[in-house]
């Protein structure tokens, strides 16, 4: 379940800290503020950098934590259907000749196709069974949607032109973002907003909710879930292709992009809370902040301490990953997870 | 190499930079022969990040970068992430400092807008279509490739020359026999009219093909060319192989 009346309990609960926790947090803002008074303009940087990387990192997670909470379907294919979103894009853009803004739309709608298609084939024969089995379902599809990528466009990669006025940075006077990462983070607040709305005060949402819980009442009572069900598949698509749309644009798709980042995706998700969205929203800017300021802090320490190995070169990979095995160990259900949920 | 071959055009261009390389064996080896003949020169290295490799993101990279205050930036990064690489560099408004990048493939920058594409101040190469020689060559993969010759056509082609003729003088295709054919051998194929006429062989001692390296920098937006293939850059100096080759001692290679 995505967010119940619970929500503000759990939060509630993760400010009760126990001690040693409490020391951890408060070494944690010691080092930060260190790190501030050290280099306070590599720090601003990496700060902002962190949340915009958060933002990007959050909207990559959402249509997987949508799938995988609402649903119990590990999706791989994930980051296959994001890569299709930038790939579609880029034939909107580069082939047909449509604007930046058509192909936005376009190619969310195109991979939603794809998502329901794969939806109807495939995954509702897969509800209720053993969740690898969709896990290894949902791989088959990745390799599938990836060798069709190299057919039609090739292994090089593509990135079609940037809008003229999403180019460059703009200077937020402490320092300067990409605008275009600047765009990137409003579709994913908004992306985000809209989702939880859907969820939590819509009527697809509620019954959708009610038949991941109880099925067989859901549908008892006159609900028809299978077509609900594809609705949210379609969704949770349309929002992975949203993120390769607006990947493409910034950095250019390749066929191994999809693989890479939905590793990110599941850790994030991993971290929030399987079946919490707002989880996955906290835990995005979790990584993206953890990933760019612990470099920050290192280095900061470093000069403090005057033992330059503690600024360990390259360390900011291994971030998401020390955060997720910290999390664990602490909530071994994630930040928001729920008793349940794939157990 | 191509460490050695961009550092002279680095060292001219600033007295003081930034290294970015991938945390990989080559991107260490880059920026250890990078950094030494740069401080050889008299210059300054301010600061140098390992960057993962592949990377999602280069933005804290080059916050750190920006940070050094370096007003030079070397990307020892190769294929696409160079792009990306080069792409947050823009994004970030620090395009104003002086770029180089250690292994430029074509295509990388192709898939760029041109206005971003010519930010390339110093660039190493070991071909590229902006090479002077090979025209032929080009054409036939534009022609039947159906695509813009970039340096992977050139080695791939280059292999296999190198391969077949060393299987011919060995009259075997024993890889003992092959690797003493190509032992010490003068390259005399049409593979060096292709790399510009200059003295190719392999070195007999660690097997490395020395052949001739460049430098290269971005065209004017307005004087890149599409047809009858993409060149986007310029060729700035050639450089010998034995010039720019590390020693044997220097590699640390050892063949017994």
């Amino acid at each position: 379940m995505s967010e119940t009346p619970g929500t503000h309990s759990r939060l509630q609960r993760l400010s009760e800290l126990s001690p040693a926790a409490a020391l951890g947090l408060l070494a944690g803002v010691l080092l930060l503020g260190n790190a501030a008074v050290q280099e306070p303009g590599f720090f601003i940087d990496q700060a902002i950098g962190g949340l915009v990387y958060g933002m990007i990192l959050v909207m990559i997670s959402l249509g997987l934590a949508l799938v995988l909470g609402l649903m119990g379907v590990v999706n791989f294919a994930h980051g296959a259907l994001f890569m299709l979103g930038g790939y579609f894009t880029y034939a909107a853009m580069a082939s047909y000749g449509l604007p930046f803004w058509v192909a936005l739309l376009i190619a969310p709608v195109g991979v939603g196709v794809v998502g329901i298609v794969m939806e109807v084939i495939v995954l509702r024969r897969l509800y209720g069974k053993n969740p690898i089995i969709g896990l290894l379902a949902t791989f088959g599809l990745t390799l599938m949607i990836s060798e069709g990528v190299r057919f039609v466009w090739g292994a090089s990669a593509v990135q079609p032109d940037k809008p003229a006025f999403l180019t460059g940075g703009t200077d937020l006077l402490v320092t300067q973002v990409g605008t275009y990462r600047l765009f990137t983070v409003v579709v994913s607040a908004v992306s985000v907003a809209a989702v939880y709305y859907l969820i939590t005060n819509t009527d697809l949402g509620l019954t959708v909710r009610a038949g991941v819980q109880d099925g067989e009442m859901t549908e008892f009572v006159g609900v028809n879930l299978p077509i609900r069900f594809t609705a949210m598949f379609f969704l949770g698509s349309a929002i992975a292709g949203l993120g390769g749309a607006l990947r493409v644009v910034e950095q250019g798709m390749d066929p191994g992009v999809g693989q890479d980042l939905v590793l990110l995706a599941f850790v994030v998700v991993v971290i929030g809370g399987v079946g919490s969205i707002f989880g996955s929203v906290v835990a995005g800017l979790l990584v993206g902040w953890a990933q760019f300021l612990v470099p920050a802090v290192l280095s900061a320490l470093a000069i403090t301490t005057g033992i330059s190995s503690i600024d360990v070169n390259g360390i900011g990979v291994l971030v998401p990953f020390l955060v997720m095995i910290v999390v664990l160990l602490l909530r071994p259900r994630g930040l928001f997870g729920e008793e349940g949920l794939l157990e | 190499m191509l460490a050695n071959t961009i550092s002279s055009d680095m060292a001219e261009a600033e007295d003081e930079w930034f290294l970015m390389y991938s945390d990989y064996t080559w991107g260490q080896t880059a920026a250890d022969a990078v950094q030494n003949s740069l401080e050889e020169q008299g210059k300054t290295v301010a600061g140098r990040t390992a960057v993962p490799f592949p990377s999602d993101d280069y933005a804290q990279y080059v916050n750190e970068a920006e940070a050094s205050g370096a007003p030079a930036i070397g990307v020892l990064i190769a294929g696409l992430d160079l792009r990306k690489a080069s792409n947050q560099i823009i994004a970030s408004g620090i395009e104003d400092r002086t770029l180089a990048m250690h292994q430029l493939e074509d295509f990388v920058f192709w898939g760029m807008d041109q206005n971003t594409a010519s930010i390339l101040d110093i660039a190493g190469q070991v071909w590229g279509p902006a090479v002077d020689g090979g025209d032929e060559f080009k054409q036939r993969v534009a022609d039947q490739g159906e695509i813009d010759p970039y340096v992977r056509h050139l080695l791939g082609y280059m292999s296999m020359d190198q391969g077949v003729r060393a299987a011919i003088r060995a009259d075997s295709i024993g890889a003992p026999a092959m690797r003493d054919a190509l032992e010490g051998h003068q390259v005399e194929s049409p593979i060096v009219e292709m790399k510009g006429g200059s003295e190719m062989y392999w070195r007999a001692e660690d097997h490395q093909l020395i052949q001739p390296t460049y430098t290269v920098t971005s065209r004017p937006v307005e004087e890149m060319s599409d047809d009858p293939y993409k060149e986007w850059f310029t060729t700035e100096n050639e450089f010998a192989g034995d010039d720019v080759a590390r020693s044997i001692g220097e590699t640390g290679c050892s063949l017994s």
